[in-house]
Parts: structure tokens; sequence; C-alpha cells
């Protein structure tokens, strides 16, 4: 079995790093150096250490996971925090980077809202991003116009004039639309939450408990800022937040390459596969290896050309559009599928993985997809072998039909002639009485083939039902038989099975039981229909298969997957009991 | 009396026509399938219908497909259905489905024709008619065993001809007593089972039937 493609990672993550961690450089002896303005140690941090540490984990993020943006993003987050300090002191770029201040908000609510797939999956998730963008460019730009900047910056070349009172109208307008965008996000994330898979959630929630862990300490700033200014808890809160704000970018990494970490589980579950890899053990291994509760298995049949279930049941072809993700193994020529795991799309992120269980559990698959196969053919021998019996019951029960009814009808037009022309004779009266012989021969004609047909079942069971046939039956015991028959119709096999077995039952306690009253109950529970003949009895030494009758009772039973059991104990009765299931 | 017939076997609905001419009741017509039974029974306005249930196209149940309309369109006329065998459920269709003069039973019957006559007769006078066996393989089978064991023999008797679709008048009629005595059996059998009394109609056929089917 070859192994799954994955796509080879190119080195352009590691050179953009190592560009972004260029500029970070830069700017901080730009910063420390080169400009006249003051600075603080917190733009230091924020400069030397929470940027460098957003661009090289989206590096590694980028070469980890090729195929996922997410990477892409965290490195944005990183970089777009650097241009304020990159403007090298023209009045230019100076106002450039004032426009474009606070687009790594807008860039990190991306990030978020396309974690983990690193994709906006749902308009909700456009809209608020773009709505973010919008806010962060307004904000952007008032605070251009609106604002001189700080002493020894260099000049703004956008200002209209540095007022309080407009940029506070600006902030009327981005505040609500800070509100909106801050509780779009949490809804939108509380919602992936709970509709989210097992998978979905581990890759959630470092995420999740930086964001809140952050939120908080914000929260905590703006309402203690007045407060605490220089005291030591107001230090101690301000470098527990640069450690919050700086181990944020590890969260998000560490949430994405979690699926990773779960290698060592491979191990564990090589030696469960290796104590019964059934195919339902198999699925079970996988599922708990992979995190992905939803995963299911499906197992090439050759003879079907198609894929069936660990029962041997057909299923879907996956390769033919479904929204789930899926693996096929092929055999050695990298052709024929073998087997098909189909998944949470999130695992697609790490086919390296999905690739590393599948071929751990490649003897187990095999094994199950044998036994899938077996049960394949179990199943589609016994669907002919229903075939065959309903069409040969049908033919018989016509045929039958045809040939009662056909006869009964002539012998019973027989006896009205006969009766019409006895009426109209005068005569002789050994002529009469001849007559009247005849008409007694045609008439036990006519109770002989009733006899027959009534030992038929089939017509009686057809037209009636199984509760009509078993009524004339327990009618016509030697001994007295309480009968109790659910009154729906079963499909016509599971009657015609069960009118057999109780007849069997009967003729077995009429034999041997010596008993004084029987019982026959026939009740519909669910999909499945219990019958029981049970007598008071002499009950039987039950030692190994039985007689004939008992034989042919199980047989037909078990024909239609049926259980059947026999109760008896020497002094107290027999039960005779079939399971039949009928959907 | 007037009848129409319906049977698609020559033989025996020709036969069956001489044989009632002969005890006085008039076949006023023949029919071999439902249509033409219906179209007929409109025409003519018989007091007894005769039809088999398993006529042409299909030969299943044609014939208590004729039944139901001409029970709908002409309620007055009667009708009695033949069968080759008896189910308790078209009995019990049969009874339920509306107003009296409705009988069910095995076509062999037609061989005993005095009888059959009775039978017709009871048929037009609006009465119910069910086939004996029918009822006598319901009394003997199974649960009717328990439940009718409250019931003293002759009670018992009773029960079954008024599943049989005897009046209390045909009751006594059959047990020779006097139809005062056949009532107050028929009213401890309905006491003693639970059922609501009423007049012997059809009602009282169809609470039986179902009551020996339960």
């Amino acid at each position: 079995m070859s192994q799954p493609q994955t796509t080879v990672a190119g080195r352009w993550p590691t050179w953009l790093g190592l560009a972004g961690l260029g500029l970070a450089g830069t700017a901080g002896v730009l910063v420390t150096t080169v400009y006249a303005e003051p600075y603080d140690p917190y733009v230091l941090l924020r400069i030397l250490v929470v940027s460098p540490m957003w661009i090289l984990t989206g590096a590694v993020a980028l070469a980890q996971r090729p195929r996922n943006r997410t990477g892409i993003w965290m490195m944005a987050v990183g970089l777009a925090q650097l241009p304020p300090f990159l403007h090298l002191g023209e009045p230019i770029t100076y106002t450039a980077t004032r426009l474009i201040n606070g687009l790594a908000i807008a860039f990190a609510v991306h990030l978020i809202l396309a974690f983990p797939v690193g994709r906006l999956t749902s308009r909700a998730a456009r809209l608020v991003v773009m709505v973010a963008y919008l806010d962060v460019f307004l904000s952007g730009l008032g605070g251009t116009v609106f604002t001189d900047g700080c002493h020894g910056c260099p000049r703004n070349l956008l200002l209209i004039q540095d007022s309080e009172t407009l940029h506070g109208v600006v902030g009327l307008l981005t505040l609500p639309l800070d509100l909106i965008i801050f509780g779009s996000v949490v809804v939108i994330l509380v919602h992936r939450w709970f509709t989210a898979g097992r998978p979905t959630r581990r890759a959630l929630a470092p995420v999740l408990w930086a964001s809140v862990a952050t939120a908080a300490f914000e929260a905590a700033n703006t309402v203690s800022e007045n407060l605490l200014v220089g005291s030591t808890l107001w230090r101690v809160l301000g470098w527990t937040e640069a450690i919050v704000v700086c181990s944020t970018p590890l969260a998000f990494l560490f949430g994405l390459l979690r699926a990773r970490l779960d290698r060592g589980a491979i191990a564990d579950m090589l030696v469960a596969l290796g104590q019964d890899p059934s195919p339902e053990l198999t699925r079970a291994a996988l599922a708990r290896t992979l995190g992905d509760p939803s995963l299911q298995l499906a197992f090439w049949v050759t003879e079907r050309s198609g894929f069936v279930s660990a029962d041997g049941v057909p299923v879907d072809d996956p390769r033919h559009g479904t929204d789930r993700a899926h693996t096929i193994l092929t055999a050695d020529d990298d052709v024929t599928p073998v087997a098909a795991i189909m998944y949470d799309p999130v695992l697609l992120d790490n086919p390296t993985l999905v690739g590393a269980a599948a071929t751990a559990a490649r003897l187990a698959l095999d094994n199950a997809r044998l036994q899938a196969g077996v049960r394949s053919q179990l199943a589609e021998v016994r669907e002919i072998r229903e075939q065959l019996r309903a069409v040969r019951a049908a033919e018989r029960s016509r045929m039958e039909r045809d040939l009662h009814d056909g006869a009964q009808q002539r012998l019973l037009g027989i006896r009205v002639a006969l009766r019409v022309a006895r009426s109209n004779l005068t005569g002789p009266a050994e002529l009469t009485e001849f007559m009247d012989a005849t008409d007694a021969e045609v008439a036990a004609a006519m109770d002989e083939l009733r006899a027959l047909v009534r030992g038929v079942p089939r017509m009686r069971l057809a037209e009636g039902g199984l509760r009509s046939a078993l009524q004339s039956v327990c009618a016509r015991a030697s001994l007295p038989v309480r009968l109790d028959v659910d009154e729906h119709r079963l499909p016509e096999p599971v009657e015609t099975a069960a009118y057999f077995v109780v007849c069997e039952a009967l003729v077995n306690v009429e034999r041997h039981a010596r008993a004084s009253t029987a019982r026959v109950d026939v009740t519909r529970t669910g999909d499945r229909v219990v019958i029981e003949i049970a007598d008071d009895g002499v009950g039987c030494a039950l030692s190994g298969p039985g007689g004939t009758g008992l034989r042919n009772m199980a047989g037909r039973v078990e024909a239609l997957s049926g259980v059947f059991t026999v109760e008896s104990r020497p002094g107290s009765g027999t039960c005779v009991r079939a399971e039949i299931p009928c959907g | 009396m007037r009848v129409i017939l319906a049977d698609d076997a020559v033989v025996i609905r020709q036969g069956l026509a001489h044989l009632l001419s002969a005890q006085g009741v008039e076949v006023i017509a023949e029919a071999d399938d439902g249509d033409s039974l219906i179209d007929l029974v409109a025409r003519h306005g018989p007091d007894v219908a005769v039809v088999d249930i398993r006529m042409p196209p299909t030969y299943t149940t044609e014939g208590l497909q004729a039944t139901s309309v001409i029970r709908q369109r002409h309620p007055d006329v009667g009708v009695l259905v033949l069968s080759q065998y008896v189910d308790v459920d078209y009995a019990l269709h049969l009874i339920g489905g509306g107003s009296a003069g409705i009988g069910y039973l095995l076509k062999d019957r037609i061989v005993d024709v005095d009888q059959f006559v009775v039978a017709l007769g009871r048929v037009a006078r609006g009465e119910t008619v069910v086939e004996p066996t029918l009822v006598s393989d319901l009394v003997a089978g199974s649960t009717a065993r328990d439940v009718l064991a409250v019931l003293t023999s002759r009670e018992r008797e009773v029960l079954a001809l008024m599943a049989e679709g005897l009046t209390d008048r045909g009751i006594a009629a059959r047990l020779t007593v006097t139809t005062r005595t056949a009532q107050a059996h028929v009213e401890a059998i309905f006491r003693k089972l639970d059922l609501p009394a009423g007049p012997d109609d059809n009602r009282r056929v169809h609470a039986v039937l179902r009551y020996l089917t339960a």
C-alpha cells in the first residue's frame, strides 16, 4: 500500500521568516538609536519579542502545515506591528504608517475567525472580517487626520486639525464597530466550539484560552488604569500581560500542531488492534487515535465493485462527493482500492498522521476487509436464497390456487347440476338413490380437496393471514390451545415460517408431551416477532440436536436470521421459542 | 323474493338459478362480473343480490367491492356474499360496513337449497347471516375458550347463534324455547361478558364476532 501523498513544503517560509526577523531587528535599532521620539519599554517588547514571536511561529506553522494559510495570517499579525517603527523619519512614510495603524488587529480578527483551517468558511465570518478592516481603516484615518502624533515625531502630512473633539467624533463611530466586532467574534467562536467535532475542538482550545486571557487582561487594564498607575501591582499586571501576549502566538501554533502530538497514540492503537482486529474494533481504534469519533471505515469488495461497511452492507463511494474528508488506501498497484477512511475535514491538515495511522492499522484493516467481504457474501447468499424461496413459494402458491379453485369450482358445479337433474327427475327410486350416491361421492371429493388445501398453508396464509390460519390449526388440535396472535400482518416469509413452526411444535406436543393445555403466542415487538409454543406436559431431556422436527424448525428460523430456542425440563413442560427479525 | 345472481361460473349460476326457481324464488337477472351486477341491481331493484367474492378481471375481491357499492347506493338491497374460504376479517369488514341485510357464507352452502333459501330470506328481511363453521372455529379456538368459561354451555350455544346472525326469535326457534327465554340468555351473556346490550341487529353480530376474535 502506497503512502498517501503529502505536498512538499517549500523553503519560502524560512526566507520570509528570516526577512521578517530582519525587519524586526531593524525596527528595534531604529527606535532605540535613530529616532528622536521617546519610546517606552513596552514598545521595545513589542518590536523585539511579540512581533518576532508571531513571525517565527507563523513560519513554523507554514512549514509544518503548508496547505494551511493560518501560518500566513500569523506572520501577517507579526509583520503588521512593525510599520509604525519603520518610517525612517520621513513624513511620507510616517503618515502612511499612521494610516495603517491597527492593521495588526484586523489581521488578528481574520486569523482567529479562520482558525484552524486557515480560511473563512462562513458568510458571518467573512462579514465580520470585512467590518474589522473597515473599522481599522476608519480609526486609522481618524487618528491620522485629527491627531498630531507625538513630540519629536516626523511631520504628519494628512493632519487637518489636532482636535480631541473631532477625534472623539470618529471614536463614536468606531467604538460601536469595535463592540460589534468583539461581540461577533465571541459569538462565532462559541458557536464553532459547540458545533465542532473533537479534532476541531482540540485545535481551538489553546487559542480560546489565550484569547480569553488576553481579553481579561485588556479589561483589567482599562478598569484599573487610573487606579494603579505606578504601583507595584500595576507593574506585575503589566508583566503578566506581556507574558500572555507573548505566548498567544505559541498558543496558536500549539493548537495547529496538536494533532501531531498524538503520534504516540498510534503505538497504543497497535497494541489494542493486536488483540482483536475485528472491523468494529479497528474503526474504534482509528477513531480514538485520530480523535474523531465520527470516523468511518469502508472496505472494497471486488465482486461488487463497491464499498461495504463493516457488516457487509453496501455504502456510497466516498470518492463521489461527500462533505466528509476521506483517504483511500490502495493495493500495491496504487490503483485498486482496498479500504476507505472517512473523517472530519480538520484532519485533512495532517495527512501524514492519517497515513501513519492507516499504515499501522494495515494488518487489522486487511483482516477487517476480509471479514467484511465474507459478511457481504453471506448477506448476498442469504438474499439470493430468500429470493429463490419467495419465487418458489409464489409459483407453488399460484399453482395450488389454480388447482384447488379450479377443481373446487367444477366439483361444486357438478353438485349443482346433479341437484337440478334430480329435482327434475321422475322415475324409479333406484335412479334417485343413484343420483344421491353420486352427489355424496362428489361431496366427499370436495371435502378431501379442502382437507388437502388446509394442509397447505400458503393460500390460507396469503388470504387470511397468520392469525386466521393459526386459528384453524389450534381449533383442530386434540388439546385446548390458547392462541394469542398479534393482528398485524408480517412479511410473507416470516408468516410462513411462523406457521410452519407452530404446526410442527403442536404436532410434537400432541405426540410426545402428554400435556393438558398448550399456548401459542405470536407477538411483535419493535423490529422482531416472537413466536412461542408452550405446553404443560412432561417435558423432555434435551440432548444433542434434537429430532428432525426440531432441526427443521431451527433451520427455517435461522434461514431468516432468527434465533430458535427450546426450553424443556422433565416434568415441567416445554417451551419452543422463535425470534425472527421482520424489519 | 326477487334475487340477482352474480358468479362468473356459468354452470353454478344457471344451476342455482334453476334450483332457486324451483323453490319459488324469482331470479330476475344474472351477472358475471362486478360492474354488470351493480348495473343490474340499479335497474331491477332486487330484494337480495347473491355475489361471489372472486370474479373477473383479477379474481380476488371484486365481489367485495361491488358489495360496498351496492350497500352505499341501495341500502335496502340485501347482499349475500359467497366465498371458497371464510375469513373472519372479511366477515367483520362486511358486517361492520353499514346497514343490515348482509350475509357471508361458504359457497358450498348453495347445494343445500332449502337452507340456502332460508338464509336468503333472512338477508332479504334485513338480518345478518354468518357462516356457521366460521363461528364454530372461533368459539372452539384459543382465547375464546378462556373468556367463555364464565358462560354456561347453554349460553355458549346462544352466543354462537348470535354470532351466526340469528335474531332472538331465530335463536328461540333453533333451540325450541320461547323468545322470552332466548332474550334472557342473551341479556345474561352480555352482562357476563361486559358487552353493551343493544337490539338484535347486525351491530350485535359485529360486537360478538369482535369479542370472539380479540
